[in-house]
Parts: structure tokens; sequence; C-alpha cells
């Protein structure tokens, strides 16, 4: 399962003060699409992994490159081998 | 002519209205931090109610101001230069007719205030400029503003040579939005302050007849920042809506959202305008020599916080730990009610994120030692664990007598990060 937490984490380190707040707007209506409530601080508190849609995961990655300005890392884009 | 001296300002209710509408200071920080903030929600149709919020308000106040003149020259005349008064750059409207026109012009604020804080924009941004060609128009000729069409084919910010605007009649391209009722102001109460050595009511008055020089871009560069003096319900109206939008797709979640940013919208405004006030020369002679502590730096900021037309600000307590402050009038609720009624929640974000970031500046950032006010040092401040937090006690567009911030230092625990936020509900 991709983790995307260090996604936001990233954003958070790397981008402006609001970026993951920024990144939420951005993909708000996958959010809502997708059923999926996901705020700054439910993602501050995550402490296990979310499920989350293929096509959610990347645009929370595009929106995070857009927010801080340059690719994501390609170490946090790699994927955990998973027999699922 | 026109110019802002001849509209006194209300030293009872700390505002300045032309023609019918509120006039509030703010800077390009802010400008373009707050559009931005809307624009990131790329599934909303934004650029409609920025445009059709500019037009809305240049349309109304214009059609007072151009009342007692007939002459279409004079009009234009008047409409250039209270542009330039605002710090919204050069028009010149004599290719434009009752038919419409172009508008060419190499200083628009927000073109060049949005290339200098975010770099070359993908796509023109001077949509209140698009909107307020659009309502000068109406004005100007008599003519329904659902009438007129308006857009914005090139922009500096996009690293053309110069903004081109395009006036047009037919249907309106742009939100019409309903008409808003009166103002409702309340009565500003006798509220007990803490004693300070500063003179606010002297500095509030010597700051609010206080010329802002306008240069020859028809821009003005002040206290670090490009400042301008626009209306007040331009952004309560794309804010609001933007607010409603979000809402109607997300609920309270898309809320929420919202208020994040428009709040962290605040602290942008506390950290350049009012940061750079406290950094600069006025501020050195008129209020410096009053300082004796950093609550009288707070007391000193709130004077001129004062002089920005915001509504009439009380300091009820001070410390390195927190500050409480009541808000007769604050513009975003006065904006709110006359647009939307009574509010079913905290709407008035500028002023939470405003006076925390205020709080923060004088307490953790060493504003009297006059730093450098970079980015860089905007993120230190704001995004670090320990810092102010803003939060709404009272909101006078939820029926409440005032408005009321509560901001406090926040330490957060190991591994926890600063979250802010606005009183949700009544």
């Amino acid at each position: 399962m991709f983790d995307i937490k260090p996604i936001f984490d990233w954003a958070r380190e790397n981008g402006e003060v609001k970026a993951v707040d920024r990144i939420l707007v951005k993909v708000m209506l996958l959010l809502i699409k997708n059923k999926i409530t996901l705020t700054a601080a439910t993602i501050e508190r995550m402490e296990t992994r979310m499920s989350l849609p293929e096509e959610l995961i990347s645009a929370i990655v595009r929106a995070a490159a857009e927010v801080v300005g340059k690719p994501v890392p390609e170490s946090l884009l790699a994927r955990e081998p998973s027999n699922v | 002519m026109f110019d802002f001296a001849d509209f006194g300002y209300d030293f009872a209710t700390n505002r300045l209205v032309v023609g019918g509408e509120p006039m509030v200071l703010h800077c390009h920080h802010y400008n373009c931090f707050l559009q931005r903030s809307i624009q990131d929600a790329e599934y909303i149709d934004s650029a409609p109610i920025l445009v059709g919020a500019a037009a809305e308000v240049v349309f109304a106040q214009l059609t007072n101001l151009l009342a007692r003149t007939p002459d279409v020259a004079a009009r234009k005349a008047l409409v250039e230069s209270l542009y330039r008064a605002c710090g919204l750059g050069l028009i010149d409207l004599s290719a434009v007719t009752d038919r419409g026109g172009q508008v060419r012009t190499r200083s628009t604020h927000y073109s060049i205030g949005w290339k200098e804080k975010f770099g070359t924009s993908r796509a023109p941004v001077a949509f209140f400029s698009t909107g307020f060609l659009a309502g000068a128009l109406a004005a100007i000729y008599g003519l329904p503003l659902s009438g007129i069409e308006a857009r914005q084919t090139a922009c500096r910010s996009t690293g053309a040579d110069e903004d081109v605007f395009v006036l047009g009649r037919g249907p309106a391209n742009f939100t019409i939005f309903p008409p808003r009722q009166n103002a409702v102001l309340i009565p500003v109460g006798k509220d007990a302050e803490p004693s300070t050595s500063v003179d606010r009511a002297a500095i509030t008055r010597a700051v609010a007849e206080m010329p802002l020089p306008v240069n020859s871009e028809g821009l003005i560069p002040a206290f670090g920042v490009y400042v301008t003096r626009i209306y007040a319900n331009y952004y309560n109206r794309i804010s609001y809506a933007f607010e409603q939008e979000m809402t109607a797709l997300a609920g309270r979640e898309g809320v929420e959202v919202a208020a994040s940013l428009f709040i962290e919208a605040g602290h942008v405004c506390a950290f350049f305008t009012l940061g750079g006030i406290m950094v600069s020369p006025e501020w050195d002679a008129l209020t410096l020599p009053m300082l004796k502590t950093r609550e009288d730096w707070f007391h000193g900021i709130t004077a001129w916080w004062n002089a920005c037309g915001y509504g009439v600000a009380k300091v009820l307590d001070v410390s390195p730990t927190g500050a409480t402050v009541r808000i007769y009038n604050d513009y975003e609720s006065v904006g709110y009610r006359r647009m939307y009624g009574t509010a079913d929640h905290g709407i008035c974000y500028l002023v939470t994120g405003g006076w925390a970031g205020v709080m923060n500046l004088i307490y953790l950032g060493d504003i009297h030692r006059k730093p450098d006010l970079t980015p860089e040092f905007y993120d230190r401040l704001f995004k670090g664990g320990r810092a102010f937090q803003g939060r709404m006690t009272a909101c006078q567009a939820m029926g409440d007598p005032y408005t009321e911030i509560r901001a406090e230092l926040a330490e957060p625990g190991a591994g926890e990060r600063r979250l802010e936020g606005a009183r949700a509900s009544a």
C-alpha cells in the first residue's frame, strides 16, 4: 500500500506554511468523489497508512509538486512490495 | 481629480466610506495570496466571482460618485484618478466608448505584485482590474452592469510587455451578485483597556490623515510593500462567495479548508503590512518614541490598524502569553451581513489570523529589532510549533455585539504542529 503521509510531510517541510491545506483544496473534488475526509489535522495525527484510490494519490502527488514548486522526490514515490 | 482627502475618515467607527463603499488598506502580499487561495480550487470557476466582485463594488461606488458629473470626459478623468489613488496602477480610458474598447497599460497592481510575490504566472491575474473596468464602463455610460463583457487578454505577470483589457457589450461574463442590504453598524462600547503610554487616538488620527504617495506608475510603494486602498466588500465578496461554493461542494470540510487559508491570509497581512509598518521610518517618527514595553508595541500597532478602515479595535488585555482584541464593526462582519445576513459560523478570518500574526511579530519575532521581513523569516515565524494561535470568541456577523479575537501562545508537544482555527459554529 502506498503511504501518502510522507508526501504531505515533504510538502510541509519544503513548501509554504499552509502547503497541506493548499494541497487539500486542490484535490477536494476527488476527496468528495471518493467519500474521504482528509484534513490537515487528520493527516498530522495519521499513524496508520490510509488506503487511497490511485487517482487520488496521483492528484495529491501532482498537487504537492505544484505547491512546493519542485517534483516530489522519487524516494517518496517508491511503493513497498505488496501481494494485494 | 479624485482625492481620498476629500472624504473624511470616520474616527467614531474607523471607516473610510467613499461613494457608499468602505475602503481598506492592504498590500500586494495579502491581495495576491487571497486570490491564489481561491484559484487553487481549480474545479470552481472563480474568474467570474473575482471579476464580478470588483465590478459590483466599483459600479455601486461610481454610480454615486459620478452622479453630479454629466460630462463623459470628466467622468473618465475621475475614474482614472480614482484607480490611481487606490494604488491600482494606471489606466487610460480615452479609447473606450459606450460600446467598449481596449485598455492597455504597463502598470497594474495585481500583475506587478503577483510576479513579484509568486514569479511568472501561467495566465492573466488582474481580475480585480478587469472587474473595475467593467464597473467603470457601466457607470460612465449609465449602462446596466449585466450588459457588460470584460476580459484580460494579456498580463505582465505572464511575461507580456503590458496588460490588455477588452471591454464590450453583451451578457455579462462575470457573476452579477444579488443586491446588498444597507450596512448596519453597532455602537462602540466603553470597554476598559489596560493603561499604556501610547496615545493611540493621536496616532490613529495622524496615520488616517497621512497621504499615501502614489508613484508615476500609479502604485503605492510603502512599508516595503505595494499598498492598495480598495474595497472592503471586494475582499468580502470573493471570500464568502468562494466559501459558499466550497460549502456546496464539500459541506463543513470545505468551509474548514477555506477558513484555514483565509486565516493564513491574515498572517500574511500581519507579517508584511503591519510588520512593514513597524520597521518603517514613519513608525519610528510617529510611534516609537511612545513605546517602552512590548505591550506598548501592541497598542501602537493597534493604533495603526485603527487607521486602516478595518473597524474599531480595542485591546482588552495583552501579555507575553496572549491578547484579547475586541473589534466593533469589523469590515468582514459588516460586509457579510449586508450580503448574506446572519452567519451560522465565525467568518472573521482576516482578524483571526491578523492579531495572531501581530503577537508572533512582537513576542516571537522581536520586531523591535527591525528584522528583514523576508519569506524565510515568515516561514520561521509561522511554520514552527511555538506560535500564537488566533480564535474567534465572538463574531458580529453571527449576531454578537462585537467581534473578539483571542490570540494565545501555543506550545505543541513533541511531534505536534500548530493547528489554528476559527470558531466553527454558533
